[in-house]
């Protein structure tokens, strides 16, 4: 049998999101919400071909279920495929799948940067 | 790992109602949409297959047969779904399939190149405990990314065998169908079992778990009726439609309750709904499990598929692809085919048509109401409903090209943002488009549509999309009225029709068709896959067979009724007696009595008279009808020549019509390469338009150029022809399609007053 892999991550409730100052906050390091981990950031923000991984999504219940079925759930790695400024972006998730996801709900998706590993 | 496998056949709860009148089998197709699943399903049934709607919902439900040995199979192909959350109806559906009808096998499609997450649906089908069989599909993709997966290894760590297949070229049915007949009949050495665990989900949750199991299993109607630990952890993730289910059964609600308080528990321990740490917990092991079978390659992550959208989902080049080819798809569907649809009404107008009065001259009923009764309504119904043939193959065919080839998500994903602001989704865009052509493709078109709602709503907007039959209406009237303002009226109400429709459909999404949740905007872009062939022609008969057959009796009941309210003689208050049945003058028939009575409600648009009204009720049937009623009724019936010729004649014609027909096709799908027009020169609809001047002269001295553009309102907005309103009923059902008449209906005769009150109130009258 085969054990989960990693400890469930804190859960967030639907925390501060202020996109405005979101990339402010990001290049001085700073998490988007007061209860974000550390190092965490909106997915909209990463670079293409970054890989990172998701640690949170600022949602209710019912989204972050409907997009942990998709392949969106915490702890998983994402690669940035494709991202078009302030448009959709294309995700590698689960490794092999494509996803493409709008710009609001790349916001609302926080991730923190992962070094490169093997797929 | 072998267990003795009689015990399976103890393990399908015995469902109430489930009969096997033969000693066939029933076989369940599940997976991810994009897992080819469906190209399985055409591969093992090839033509024996059904295709209709599952009961009470707008999704599609495929059935087909085939024999395995000496077994006869009956296979259903359950919709593509990632999950079996009871999230869409399409998940809904599934499950209450594979709860209720429980089949002697389940065959679960993986995607062999996405393991991960097609793996989540996996587990969560074989945890209710159905003899399954596994399908490892696309092969043939995955082995040229370099993946090395060991089947024997997933095969015992989900106890199910494991096929691998590559469906497209057929590899692996073969041994595909000796295992789902050696587990559906109970003698597979491999199987899952509802006790047997796949998933560990930490100690916290497997606890509540137990607590659970042990309740239901206490419970003999629950244990018999669903597998006890599948319920358990269905009850933790709080599953609605399982909730629902349970609060039926006696013994359900104190479970139900029994699992609110452990849901609770686990919330508190760790901190979020029992849902998310269950789902959290199956990724958990699937990665885990995924790492042992699967053997990738260090090579460039950058798949064919991703350089591929790099061009075509690129900020630049992206759009005018798509444009290019949805111009492609709409000239095909709206132009090209119009060759084999006038072959199709020239066989059914002549030879046809030639032939059936032949054989009543035989009979004796020659020149008889009989013979009107055949030849016009009849033959004209039928006849209304084969010429959409061409129309409907070729959007089936292109629409199945474009999703079996993986463009379709792209197109989705390209036209999204642009369609978000309109209220309506991606995937609305090409239904739209077709639309503008003929509403029956675009009503067909939205089964693209994932989310029923937006399919809904795409469908009952389609018919706004100004359709090809209404322009000669436009032209006429307008050249008549307008003159050389007639192509600026024109474009007028086109947009008119889509600055309605979206109004429209704010209304719906904020009325009828309101929804608590929204879809979230996340597209699936599968791999770029070459069509077969063969499956996009398959899929292309069985849909435009399925059309024919169930939308003849309502076209052949709109014909018969029109061609009674022409035939039958109302003699005028004070005028001359009637003619004779089938037999009268426009003015006498039950058409203009109707229409005189109608005409009154048409008085606050300024067209009140009932020449005008009779040609709208005709309108019903074709709108092309519309110019032809009204220059009889106007202007007066024109004799057709009657051409007399043998049945050898006939059939040499049918030949080289058809021929002639292939030919003009083929030129024209060669014109649509810009700079090549090999079609001669034919007459535009407004050069025909401006041809008949007994009409035109008739119709300014009907009209005013006001009155005149209420009524073209009233002809953009009202309900369509009854060939899509065949097409709304076999999409939607005869509730949405009464709606959609009632409103556009509505709709029309509100707009085409406010333009005739309103002008007048300028003055413009």
């Amino acid at each position: 049998m085969f054990e989960a892999q990693r400890q469930h991550p804190q859960h967030l409730t639907a925390g501060h999101h202020r996109p405005a100052n979101a990339r402010a906050d990001h290049q001085a390091g700073r998490p988007p919400c007061d209860d974000c981990p550390a190092g965490a950031f909106p997915l909209s923000m990463a670079d293409c071909d970054q890989c990172v991984r998701l640690v949170a999504i600022h949602g209710g219940q019912r989204l972050r279920k409907r997009l942990a079925d998709l392949g969106l759930n915490p702890g998983s790695t994402l690669r940035v495929v494709q991202r078009h400024r302030g448009g959709p972006m294309i995700l590698a998730v689960k490794g092999d799948a494509r996803m493409a996801i709008g710009r609001g709900m790349a916001h609302k998706i926080l991730v923190t940067a992962e070094a490169e590993t093997p797929a | 790992m072998s267990r003795d496998c009689c015990d399976t056949v103890t393990q399908a709860p015995a469902a109430p109602g489930r009969t096997h009148a033969s000693a066939g089998f029933q076989v369940a197709l599940a997976g991810n949409p994009n897992s080819g699943k469906s190209t399985i399903f055409n591969a093992l049934t090839g033509a024996h297959q059904h295709v209709g709607n599952w009961p009470g919902k707008t999704i599609e439900r495929k059935e087909g047969t085939l024999t395995i040995g000496q077994h006869g199979v009956t296979l259903i192909d359950l919709p593509g779904t990632y999950s079996l959350s009871a999230f869409s109806a399409e998940e809904v559906v599934t499950m209450d399939y594979l709860l209720d009808a429980a089949p002697d096998a389940v065959v679960i499609v993986l995607d062999a190149g996405n393991l991960e997450r097609n793996l989540y649906l996996a587990t969560q089908v074989l945890e209710m405990g159905l003899p399954a069989v596994i399908a490892l599909n696309m092969m043939d993709a995955a082995e040229a990314r370099g993946l090395q997966i060991d089947a024997q290894r997933l095969s015992q760590a989900l106890g199910a065998p494991v096929v691998p297949t590559v469906a497209r070229s057929e590899r692996g049915l073969e041994a595909l169908k000796a295992q789902i007949v050696e587990v559906a009949s109970g003698q597979c050495p491999l199987a899952s079992t509802p006790s047997e665990r796949i998933v560990d989900y930490g100690r916290e949750v497997e606890d509540e778990i137990g607590r659970l199991q042990a309740l239901a299993q206490a419970d003999p109607l629950l244990a018999a009726r669903y597998a006890p630990r599948w319920l358990a952890l269905k009850l933790l993730e709080q599953d609605r439609s399982v909730g629902e289910r349970l609060a039926l059964l006696d013994g359900g609600r104190a479970l139900l309750e029994a699992a609110r308080t452990g849901a609770r528990r686990i919330e508190s321990v760790l901190g979020d709904g029992g849902d998310i740490i269950i789902a959290d917990r199956r990724y958990g092991y699937i990665n885990g499990l995924v790492r042992e079978v699967v053997q990738r390659p260090r090579v460039d992550r950058r798949t064919r598929s991703d350089r591929i959208d790099q061009v075509v989902t690129h900020p630049l080049f992206g759009l005018p692809i798509f444009m290019a080819a949805m111009w492609v798809v709409f000239q095909m569907t709206a132009s090209v085919s119009s060759h084999y649809v006038d072959w199709i009404d020239g066989v059914i107008s002549g030879p046809v048509t030639r032939w059936v009065m032949a054989l009543l001259s035989l009979a004796g009923l020659g020149g008889s109401w009989v013979e009107s009764l055949l030849v016009d309504g009849v033959i004209g119904g039928v006849g209304g409903v084969l010429v959409f043939i061409p129309v409907l193959a070729f959007t089936y065919f292109f629409i199945a090209v474009l999703e079996d080839s993986g463009y379709m998500a792209r197109a989705a994903f390209l036209m999204d943002r642009f369609m978000h602001h309109l209220g309506l989704h991606g995937k609305s865009f090409i239904p739209m488009l077709l639309g503008f052509g003929c509403s029956v493709p675009g009503v067909f078109a939205t089964r693209t549509l994932e989310n029923e709602r937006d399919r809904l709503l795409t469908g009952l907007l389609v018919p706004f999309m100004s359709c090809g039959a209404r322009l000669p209406v436009y032209l006429v009237i307008g050249v008549a009225l307008f003159g050389p303002r007639a192509g600026l009226l024109v474009f007028a109400l086109y947009m008119l029709g889509i600055v309605v429709a979206l109004l429209v459909g704010l209304l719906l999404k904020h009325t009828l068709l309101r929804t608590d949740e929204e879809a979230p905007f996340v597209i699936e872009l599968p791999p770029y896959r070459r069509p077969s062939l063969r499956g996009v022609l398959l899929h292309t008969w069985e849909r435009t067979k399925g059309f024919i057959q169930h939308a003849t009796t309502l076209i052949l009941l709109a014909s018969v009724v029109v061609w009674l309210l022409v035939s039958i003689p109302v003699a005028l208050p004070g005028g001359a007696p009637a003619g004779r049945f089938a037999q009268i003058d426009a003015d006498d028939s039950a058409l203009a009595a109707v229409s005189r009575w109608m005409a009154p409600a048409f008085e606050p648009a300024g067209f009140g008279n009932w020449q005008a009204a009779s040609s709208l009720v005709t309108g019903f049937v074709a709108k092309e009808v519309i110019v032809s009623t009204l220059s009889v009724v106007y202007v007066g019936e024109q004799a057709e020549p009657a051409g007399a010729s043998t049945v050898g004649d006939d059939l040499l014609e049918i030949g080289s019509s058809f021929a002639r027909a292939t030919w003009d096709t083929v030129r024209a799908t060669v014109s649509l390469l810009p700079g090549i027009d090999l079609l001669s020169e034919q007459p535009t609809a407004a050069d025909e338009a401006r041809g008949d001047t007994a009409l035109i002269a008739a119709l300014q001295s009907a009209f005013t150029p006001l009155s005149a553009l209420a009524f073209l309102v009233f002809v953009l907005l009202t309900a369509p022809c009854v060939t899509t309103m065949a097409a709304l009923r076999h999409e939607f059902g005869t509730k949405w399609l009464a709606l959609s008449v009632g409103l556009m209906l509505a709709v029309a005769w509100t707009a085409s007053m406010l333009v005739y009150q309103g002008g007048l109130l300028l003055g413009l009258g």
